[in-house]
């Protein structure tokens, strides 16, 4: 599940202040006062059937309360414009280089910690992070210990899966790649990385510019519709291949890259602002926008007329 | 008028067996019984002649008749049978949820069980619609078994279930209750048409004739718990009338079996207005003796 639109974190918190006040509410409504009265038959057309019309009432009362919280907490989670993506995040393994670190953290904050390593590729190959750990450093076993980065990508790759994602940050790209691996420039390096040609690919919601390449990506420049020289987006497509068959590549990049909340992200040597990107979910991913507003609006129909359908005589 | 502490206050004991009441189809008050039957009996009163066939008790041979026409015909005499009743006294939650119901049913079960009883006939008295029918044995006063038995079943705190109005042949049945059913109206038709004729004593209040809902109320159902919500600017008081009308007029529909009528009584009667109406409408035509 990754969120468009605010934050998760602000999804919580609006939809915590709303049910807070709605609960509030909820016990401050004066309610008429009950008289017990030897019969209502008297009052009202419908038959009475003891035990179910109980129950109902009962579940009326409930509802009255829980279709109001329904209603905003599907309206603070629409905000959120969430995308499901079935459940099956993948991996990511970061590698970065000392230089990069403090990308590589900012990047680990915005990604999910149970599915996320932090390998510093050092000498040292310590891993700060690991899937699922509360992030005390942890040695890497001596065999794995060696100074080539070729070695602790292996490693990397050993650890992100079949499906994960390697993400390496560093100055320079490495001769060797990991299959599905991300390379980030980070660093002083990256302002003169070389332009790869332009290819115009149709990508509504122009993502910020971001420099990158990837392993089976050699440079071919993909440019957002409205092609403005600064929504450059460097991918590189696999040696052969042309730019239509790599779209499915770069689709799961960008979702990679949605998910782990790098376009959102400043580069240390450009700083982006995206505020209006609307990145594409990955194929298959659901957004659950519409759903939710639909709920909302079907929750507030009901409330409404379950309101309607009090038994006033 | 509020009902008084006491249940059975004593000048309602003493009135209890102190109502005649009227004979079906004009029966005497010196045989058995006190109502007319046309079977033959062993009553003092006089019916027919008939001829005298072998094996008639020679006893009853009118020899007055055979001096003076060498005739033999036997004296039949009238059947003055003893009426068997049944009183179902309604002890649901819906009586019970007021103390003034509660006060007037088992007053009532008192005055026409002992009324019964002092008069002769056969009596029995089941409390609930599960409750055992307990047979009284006739007396000149209400007995205090009866007493007791009343007073037992009115301490219980446990209400009874909603009456459905099964009445066994042979008898004649007196249902003393609010008759209001916890499923509504429908059902309660659907009972008392199947129901065999009984008198219906219908106990109620005032508040059940002329409701005026002055503010916003929820109004819970003593016996299912089942709520009403009262706006007094939506309240219709058109309907509430019908359903009351329909409500009476199926009250009808056993008394008409029964060849009886409803009788009903205001809750806020105290001993001495229960009385009184006992002896005008309740006993018509008997009086106290």
């Amino acid at each position: 599940m990754i969120f468009l639109g605010i934050s998760f974190a602000a999804v919580c918190g609006t939809a915590a202040a709303g049910t807070a006040l709605l609960t509030f509410l909820h016990f401050l409504k004066v309610r008429s006062p009950g008289v017990v009265v030897p019969s209502v038959m008297l009052w009202r057309d419908t038959e009475i059937r003891p035990l179910r019309r109980v129950l109902l009432e009962k579940l009326a009362r409930l509802l009255s309360f829980l279709l109001p919280l329904i209603v905003i907490l599907a309206l603070c989670g629409a905000l959120g414009e969430p995308v499901w993506d079935g459940g099956n995040a993948e991996k990511l393994v970061i590698v970065a280089e000392p230089a990069a670190l403090p990308d590589a953290v900012r990047l680990l904050k915005k990604s999910d910690p149970l599915r996320s390593a932090l390998i510093v590729a050092s000498g040292s190959g310590v891993i700060l992070h690991d899937f699922g750990a509360p992030g005390q450093p942890a040695v890497l076993p001596r065999r794995l210990v060696p100074a080539e980065p070729d070695a602790v990508s292996a490693l990397a790759e050993r650890m992100a899966g079949a499906d994960g994602f390697v993400c390496l940050m560093g100055k320079n790209l490495p001769p060797w790649l990991p299959s599905r691996a991300v390379f980030f420039r980070s660093g002083s390096a990256a302002a003169g990385h070389k332009t790869p040609p332009r290819v115009k690919l149709a990508l509504p919601g122009a993502p910020p510019r971001f420099r990158l390449a990837a392993n089976e990506l050699p440079g071919v420049e993909i440019v957002s519709e409205n092609g403005e020289p600064d929504l450059i987006f460097p991918v590189v497509p696999p040696p052969g291949a042309s730019v239509e068959e790599t779209e499915l590549h770069i689709d799961r990049i960008r979702t990679f890259l949605l998910r782990s909340g790098l376009l959102c992200a400043e580069s240390r040597q450009m700083p982006v602002k995206t505020p209006e990107a609307r990145p594409l979910p990955r194929r298959g991913a659901t957004a659950l926008t519409g759903l939710l507003f639909a709920l909302a609006f079907a929750a507030l129909a009901a409330d409404i007329l379950l309101w309607r359908l009090r038994k006033t005589v | 008028m509020t009902s008084d502490p006491v249940l059975f206050p004593p000048e309602l004991l003493a009135a209890a067996g102190m109502f005649r009441v009227t004979p079906a189809k004009g029966g005497a008050p010196f045989s058995s019984g006190r109502h007319r039957s046309p079977r033959r009996g062993e009553s003092a009163e006089f019916q027919d002649f008939r001829s005298y066939a072998p094996g008639d008790d020679l006893r009853r041979v009118d020899w007055n008749i055979y001096r003076r026409f060498h005739r033999l015909l036997i004296r039949q005499y009238r059947d003055f049978p003893r009426m068997k009743h049944l009183v179902i006294l309604d002890d649901t939650a819906s009586i019970r949820c007021r103390p003034a119901r509660a006060f007037l049913a088992w007053r009532l079960a008192l005055l026409i069980c002992g009324t019964l009883l002092a008069n002769g006939d056969c009596t029995a008295l089941q409390i609930g619609e599960k409750g055992r029918r307990r047979i009284f044995a006739p007396g000149s006063v209400p007995s205090a078994p009866l007493v007791a038995e009343l007073l037992e079943s009115f301490g219980r705190k446990t209400p009874g279930d909603a009456l459905s109005f099964g009445i066994p042949p042979g008898v004649r049945a007196w249902v003393i209750s609010d008759f209001m059913d916890p499923r509504g109206l429908d059902h309660l038709e659907m009972c008392l048409r199947r129901s065999r004729g009984f008198t219906p004593v219908r106990v109620f209040e005032q508040s059940e004739i002329h409701p005026e809902p002055a503010a916003e109320m929820r109004l819970i159902d003593a016996e299912s718990g089942a709520e009403v919500t009262v706006s007094p600017g939506q309240f219709r008081l058109a309907s509430y009338r019908e359903r009351l009308a329909r409500f009476e007029r199926l009250l009808a529909i056993p008394a008409r079996r029964a060849g009886s009528r409803v009788h009903a009584f205001d809750a806020a009667l105290g001993a001495p207005e229960l009385l009184r109406q006992c002896a005008d409408t309740l006993f018509q035509g008997g009086g106290t003796k």
